[in-house]
């Protein structure tokens, strides 16, 4: 009899310990895991909205060098590569800055507003003015437009995704406040935390 | 309650717009203004723009509609009442506020 309460309360000491050393050390693996993966997301989506901004503003130097080649030659004289040229950069600029500008509600700011406006001013000037005119004259005034615009949107997207980047390494140190107290719960738990 | 006319640029006239002046092409913006365009608006219709399946809708051609039509003796704000754009393509997002935006610079200048 008095052996089988000793083994009774064995296995109740036993229970308890496991309970408080095991729950915690569980709890924090599976939110280490969940955080890591997160963070993770993050970084990836991080890194492609950086690459789309990247082409993005290429694109828009490209057309506005197209567009200037092709409204610093006489109407009469233009060919139609030229023409190709500015109808394919108005076509490339108007499906990319949709998709940089438009799904991301983090990046609700100043500089998007700006953005929009500055974009709708290099579609204005790409194929404004005397485009697909059969004649006339060079516009210089027409390609002063088209270089400000073309300058000023890369300027503004510039400045986005500056503003973007500000505002995710302010979530980056909520997030590391976050693991600091994982690795404490470990250290509780007496596990060693994970391993950057 | 005014007639309501939808008129498609890509079905009803081109979907490669392209040009200002008739004589810079076969579907330029003059040609589409007097020709498609103000026929309905004369008859009193309020105009539906369908600008989806166009490959885009030059400036150029834009601003010889709208702007045209502020120098024919249209006000930006019975234009904006007779004329709604439709698309579904977010490709050709910018046009509708592009448009408004050539009418309210030759208001400006007329």
């Amino acid at each position: 009899m008095a052996i089988c309460r000793g083994s009774r309360q064995r296995s109740l000491i036993l229970q308890a310990l496991l309970s408080f050393l095991v729950t915690p050390a569980l709890v924090s693996l599976i939110v280490s895991l969940w955080a890591g993966r997160v963070m993770e997301a993050r970084r990836a989506r991080r890194d492609h909205i950086t690459k789309l901004f990247e082409i993005t503003r290429e694109d828009i130097r490209r057309g506005t060098e197209v567009g200037v080649d092709y409204f610093a030659t006489r109407p009469s004289e233009r060919t139609p590569l030229q023409e190709a040229k500015v109808t394919l950069a108005d076509r490339e600029i108007r499906s990319a800055i949709p998709i940089v500008i438009g799904p991301h509600p983090e990046l609700n700011n100043r500089s998007r507003d700006e953005a929009e406006r500055r974009f709708e001013d290099l579609i204005a000037e790409l194929t404004g003015g005397n485009f697909q005119a059969s004649d006339g004259e060079v516009d210089r005034e027409q390609i002063r437009r088209l270089t400000h615009a073309g300058a000023g949107l890369r300027s503004a997207l510039a400045r986005m995704r500056d503003a973007e980047l500000r505002m995710l390494a302010s979530d980056d140190m909520a997030q590391n406040v976050w693991k600091r107290f994982l690795n404490w719960l470990d250290r509780k738990a007496g596990v060693d935390p994970p391993r950057p | 309650m005014a007639d309501v006319a939808t008129i498609s640029i890509a079905r009803d006239f081109s979907p490669f717009p392209a040009g200002r002046k008739r004589g810079d092409g076969p579907f330029t913006g003059e040609t589409f203004r007097e020709d498609v365009l103000r026929p309905k608006l004369a008859g009193g219709q309020h105009v539906i723009l369908d600008i989806d399946g166009v490959e885009g809708l030059p400036s150029s051609f834009l601003e010889e509609v709208f702007g045209g039509l502020i120098r024919l003796g249209w006000t930006t704000d019975n234009l904006k009442n007779a004329v709604e754009f439709r698309h579904t393509d977010p490709d050709l997002e910018v046009y509708p506020p592009l448009a408004w935006r050539f009418a309210e610079a030759a208001a400006s200048v007329h």
